[in-house]
């Protein structure tokens, strides 16, 4: 099919026409002119989301259990600027405050946005109803305005940069009543919430006639959601008897920590630099130094008085670097920090330093030997234990009940099969052990630092307007509880607060361990082991790659593993000899395996990483395994490159 | 609709480059390219399979866009980044990497799908530049080897090819270079003027959507091959549309959008100009509310001079594209029709990016050289009626052996022959009053009711695979029954369908006053620029489908602030 459009009807046609072939594409002007800025992209929306510290100027004010109607004042701090009641009622006023508005004005408590978002949900609550059918019984609108800002470098040179600010809404929509409603249901066709764009400028009259046309969609697909669900129902008895929605008393709040907007020169320069670090030997094959700063601010308003404002700013700073061994095994690693301030960020030689660290490390695995097969202890220290947790354990940790999937009409199954998603195995571990006794595994996002160093998974309020707390998720080994949303599951009736950016996620996790011991005892162990097993050696890992901050094309055709591959390793033997591994794989690691730890460290190691699509902060201890099985990755090796690097003969 | 393969899309020696000069104006770009080609190729020269051809191309983007609703900003950015695509061949020009691979099905039919492009440093830095031309390189190299051994299991299993043309044509070697073309955007003025172009709509609440756009940008290329061509070309390109949308009670989505084209800013229509076409088409969007829906028709039509280029687009200048005359599942329509009459002998149509301007217009499909360092040129396609050729990019078919500067892509895409600057002329044109005096004779003749005309269309799609039906649809926005008195009456709801033989033969007359459609071009190489000028084209009969309906019904409750609240 070959097409021709003015530029203005590209993306509704194309998308109808593509979408008729069941084939997707979304093609229009502004993301093909991004697209070769996607990698800049994607460590931006790596960075989505962002915790705020409590910053000198951070203006909070909480308010539980007050019902406050729509429009009604709410508590805030004295401070709050007065929002003005004219701005936007007259279209031209609004438009030159608008534009003399700067980019980062912080969000008040109750500013044109967040009139506008009560004033049109209002209208709806009471109004929305198409004849015969059910009114919603809960209408929430989160308006969210993201600033984002990156430049990327690679060997000294810019590769581009990113400046740009958008602003989306999300409605949820429900019908029927919390005990069955619209939601949890799985078929082909809208669902209850919809997204929309709006309008940056704080205009009263365009958001709210672009909310209401988005309220409008939402509403008419949940009313036909719910009347499907229903049928779907009609000659089935569910097992399972669990209620939509959760309760949640009206909350209203104010948690504001703003960041300045970046220096984009300044950063280019600074990035520049930092890139110009692997221009020094030992050459790798490929690098890329990024750095973004997002802003992001949360307007949230529900049917119910729940009401707030959250203003989150998070910069961070992402290099990578691959290479290959001489027989062609594929190597990479990365380096990632964040702050949430730029003069938080290491001082430049610092950085400068864990680059060098990073290539230095990255060029000496060429030389490190390949273990064919290990089945035996294992040690994983610091990151490696971090990254190890947050990859097997942490997913199972957070729950959403399994969707009733339409049938389509035809009785029996229906297109997705059973079921779209499998149920979390931990579900039935409620009150069982899931790790040895020593384990306590605590999310807490109320944390801001640990042992003196930041944490960047805090929030006072979730995407669904519910306050966040410390939940204790396993104590002595066993599960007391799951991460949660206000869709209850079996055992877990009320939402934990741990919604981000439609995801159920951790925010700062952090595991502890009785009878701890420190890096040189856990070695001793090990090796008392290997003794024990009659083994030569054992192994400790003390990184392990990231899923979202590969940083080469990796083994095409891997399979069979399901944690990443680990980036450094070494061989101790009975000596305390350590010869370094490289290409390692962990193969056939499953939660029960996590059982069968022995003896953990005494201080957790600290990592914040992209999880899903939010940032989360993890604290582990070492862990040693009684026994996993290592070999090295099956998949297609490429050869080295042919011709040498052009810096080679500098 | 089953769409088709989207993406089913003398020997040469690698010349040494130390004689080649550096043109004048060109940037270290140019010369590190140049560098790494050497390098890369001299490396991989030792190989069992060297390859025997290699091409780089960077090219730079720099952009400001900036987007309005209802007289709100709704986004503003800009961005600055450089991609690189890399065309590396291995095997030799008869048979190499690129050969489509017959009977994989889908969307792997193509042979050579691109592989994508890289980011590479937007600073004039030669080591860093080299070091992503050489690490792609070596990617680019691998698979290719990889594709060859697939190419040629490929030709032993499957019968004879029809076409057994080559796929490569040698290319003499081109040497120019532009100076980088360099404007400043006052960011702040321009998000004025575009919330200023949809404020109006505001005050209409029954206009559900409204947005405007401004972009401007340049795009600078650099290209380089082992056949000893550099080039480096700068092109600054500015648009703005502006869109708007109402429902009718039916549900029926009904659109109208103007759009202007310009390579400068200061070339772009001014404000009042603008706010004047705003005007119009919230009048157009009240009157086609309430138009009466149109019924299946058949009978005499006249198409706009852009409707008629947005024809002549789709039904005869995505057939004439070379490539599809050799791909085993294309209709190939044209192919055996050389030398034939396929319009009346007034009329000539012809592909030419070199021209950038038709008139006073500016021709956005304009270009020196197309994206495999072949000089653009102009080609006759249809002379005094008769069919004479195809556009060709540097993939040969029977009996055309040579690119006429027609091999586009966008970044990212492989290159396939595409259309530039579509013309249509018509030696004896009449004045617009006299082609509907014709179409009024026509309709008395076919004793129909009333004649049509298509005044504008939003875009159009056609399908030239054999899987499907070789049809094309235009999508028209403002069409007019025209009743035997004169009267014109709008109405809604029809598309323009039909097959592209049969519709050629219906065309009898043109105008005098040459349309410009200046739009974006969609198929297996991505989204090009192009432009399709035509005069007025009355056709004797013309085939007119309901359109496709929304089932939405209208929205539940009142605009916000409506009388009616």
């Amino acid at each position: 099919m070959h097409t021709i459009f003015h530029l203005a009807s590209l993306r509704r046609t194309t998308v109808r026409h593509f979408a008729e072939a069941g084939r997707l594409s979304h093609v229009d002007e502004a993301s093909r002119l991004v697209s070769p800025l996607r990698p800049l992209l994607f460590a931006l929306l790596a960075a989505r989301l962002v915790r705020g510290a409590p910053a000198p100027k951070g203006r909070k004010s909480i308010a539980q259990g007050s019902a406050l109607g729509f429009g009604s004042n709410r508590l805030s701090s004295p401070e709050r600027a007065t929002p003005r009641r004219a701005l936007g009622i007259r279209p031209l006023l609004a438009l030159i405050l608008a534009s003399l508005a700067p980019l980062a004005r912080a969000a008040t408590a109750d500013d044109t946005v967040m009139r506008a978002m009560r004033d049109e949900l209002a209208r709806s609550m009471s109004q929305l109803q198409l004849e015969n059918l059910e009114k919603p019984y809960f209408i929430a609108y989160r308006v969210q305005d993201a600033r984002s800002q990156g430049v990327a470098a690679q060997l000294g040179s810019a590769l581009g940069r990113f400046d740009g600010r958008n602003r989306t809404v999300a409605i949820e929509v429900r019908v029927g009543s919390p005990a069955f409603d619209n939601t949890n249901f799985q078929s082909f066709g809208p669902g209850g919430s919809s997204s929309a764009t709006l309008a940056l400028d704080d205009h009263y009259d365009t958001l709210r006639r672009q909310l209401w046309l988005a309220t409008d969609r939402a509403y008419k697909a949940a009313a036909e959601q719910f009347s499907r669900k229903k049928a779907a129902l009609q000659n089935k008895t569910r097992t399972e008897v669990l209620p939509d929605f959760s309760p949640q008393a009206p909350v209203t709040l104010t948690d504001l920590h703003p960041g300045k907007p970046i220096d984009l020169d300044r950063a280019e320069a600074m990035v520049r630099e930092l890139s110009a670090v692997f221009r020094e030997p030992p050459l790798v094959d490929s690098s890329i130094v990024r750095l973004t700063a997002v802003e992001e601010t949360t307007r949230y308003v529900n049917s119910e008085g729940s009401a707030f404002t959250r203003t989150e700013f998070q910069i961070s700073v992402v290099a990578g670097a691959a290479t290959q061994a001489p027989d062609g095994f594929p190597l990479d690693d990365h380096f990632i920090t964040h702050a949430r301030a730029w003069d938080a960020l290491p001082p430049k030689a610092e950085l400068a330093a864990a680059l060098r660290q990073l290539t230095r490390r990255l060029a000496a695995q060429r030389d490190a030997q390949l273990l064919d097969q290990y089945n035996g202890p294992v040690l994983l220290e610091g990151q490696a234990a971090v990254e190890i947790f947050a990859q097997v354990i942490a997913p199972l940790l957070g729950a959403r009940p399994r969707p009733i999937v339409d049938s389509g009409g035809r009785g029996g199954r229906g297109g997705f099969g059973p079921s779209g998603a499998s149920e979390n195995p931990f579900l039935d571990k409620l009150g069982a052990r899931v790790l040895p006794d020593m384990f306590t595994v605590v999310d807490n996002p109320t944390l801001t630092t640990l042992n003196g160093q930041p944490l960047f998974g805090d929030a006072r309020i979730d995407d669904e307007g519910v306050p966040t707390r410390a939940v204790t998720l396993v104590e002595k080994g066993r599960l007391r509880t799951l991460l949660t949303s206000r869709a209850p599951v079996r055992g877990v009736p009320r939402s934990t607060g741990s919604v981000r950016n439609g995801s159920v996620v951790p925010s700062n996790l952090i595991v502890s361990a009785n009878d701890g011991l420190d890096a040189a005892a856990l070695k001793a162990e090990l090796l008392k082991l290997v003794e024990q097993r009659g083994k030569d050696y054992g192994v400790i890992i003390r990184r392990l790659g990231d899923p979202n901050l590969r940083a080469g094309p990796g083994l095409s055709g891997r399979t069979g593993a399901r944690v990443e591959p680990v980036i450094l390793a070494v061989k101790v033997f009975p000596d305390g000899r350590e010869e370094p591994l490289r290409n390692v794989d962990i193969a056939g690691i499953e939660p029960p395996s996590f059982k069968d730890i022995l003896v953990a460290g005494r201080e957790p190691h600290l990592s914040t990483v992209p999880f899903r699509s939010s940032t989360c902060s993890f604290a582990v201890p070492s862990l040693l395994f009684e026994d996993l099985t290592l070999k090295k990755p099956a998949g297609e090796i490429s050869r080295p490159p042919i011709a040498k690097h052009p810096l080679a003969n500098r | 609709m089953k769409i088709s393969a989207l993406f089913a899309a003398s020997v040469l020696t690698v010349s040494a480059f130390a004689d080649v000069e550096l043109p004048k104006d060109a940037t270290p770009v140019l010369a590190a390219m140049r560098a790494e080609l050497d390098h890369s190729l001299a490396a991989l020269k030792s190989q069992p399979t060297p390859p025997y051809f290699l091409s780089y191309e960077i090219t730079e983007t720099r952009r400001t866009a900036v987007s309005s609703s209802f007289g709100a900003l709704v986004s503003s950015n800009e961005s600055t980044s450089r991609s690189l695509d890399i065309d590396l061949r291995v095997g030799s020009p008869a048979l190499d990497n690129t050969h489509a691979i017959r009977g994989a099905g889908g969307f792997g039919g193509g042979g050579n799908t691109g592989g994508g492009s890289a980011s590479i440093p937007v600073e004039d830095s030669p080591d860093a530049i080299r070091s992503t031309l050489w690490y792609q390189t070596d990617r680019r190299y691998k698979s290719a080897v990889e594709q060859l051994t697939r190419v040629k299991a490929n030709v032993q299993v499957k019968v004879e090819e029809e076409d057994k043309s080559a796929d490569f044509a040698a290319e003499p070697a081109q040497s120019h270079a532009e100076k980088p073309v360099a404007f400043t955007v006052d960011r702040r003025a321009l998000e004025e003027k575009v919330r200023r172009y949809t404020a109006p709509f505001a005050a209409h609440p029954r206009i559900y959507s409204a947005t405007a756009s401004i972009s401007l940008g340049v795009e600078t290329r650099w290209y380089v091959n082992s056949e000893g061509t550099l080039l480096q070309t700068s092109q600054p390109t500015c648009r703005i549309s502006v869109n708007a949308t109402t429902k009718a009670d039916d549900g029926m989505d009904l659109p109208r959008f103007q759009t202007y084209f310009a390579f400068r800013p200061e070339q772009l229509p001014s404000d009042e100009a603008i706010l004047a076409d705003v005007k119009q088409i919230i009048a157009d969007l009240a009157a086609l509310r309430t138009a009466p829906l149109v019924d299946p028709y058949t009978g005499p039509a006249i198409l706009s001079g852009r409707a008629a280029g947005v024809f002549f687009h789709e039904v005869f200048g995505h057939r004439i594209e070379g490539h599809r005359q050799k791909r085993a599942e294309e209709g190939q329509t044209f192919k055996k029709m050389l030398g034939q009459k396929l319009l009346p002998e007034t009329f000539t149509v012809y592909c030419d990016p070199t021209i950038p301007k038709y008139g006073p217009v500016e021709l956005g499909g304009h270009y020196l050289y197309d994206n495999q360092g072949v000089k653009g040129r102009r080609v006759p396609l249809i002379d005094h009626g008769v069919f004479s050729g195809f556009l060709m990019a540097r993939i040969p078919i029977d009996g055309f052996p040579a690119s006429n500067g027609h091999g586009r892509k966008a970044v990212g895409s492989s290159v396939v022959s595409r259309q530039s600057n579509l013309i249509v002329e018509a030696a004896k044109p009449i004045s617009h009053a006299a082609l509907k005096a014709e179409l009024l004779k026509l309709v008395a003749e076919q004793k129909k009711p009333y004649g049509l005309l298509f005044d504008d269309i939003e875009g159009g799609f056609a399908l030239t695979g054999r899987s499907q039906p070789n049809a094309f649809n235009v999508q028209p926005i403002l069409v007019y029954r025209i009743y035997a008195d004169g009267r014109e009456e709008l109405v809604r709801g029809a598309d323009f369908i039909g097959t592209p033989l049969s519709a050629f033969s219906k065309i009898v007359a043109a105008d005098d006053a040459p349309g410009v459609f200046n739009g974006v071009c969609g198929a297996e190489s991505g989204w090009v620029p192009v432009s399709a000028v035509s005069p007025a084209l009355l056709l004797s009969q013309v085939e007119v489908q309901k359109k496709e309906k929304s089932q939405e019904r209208l929205p539940l409750l009142p605009a916000p602030g409506a009388k009616s609240e």
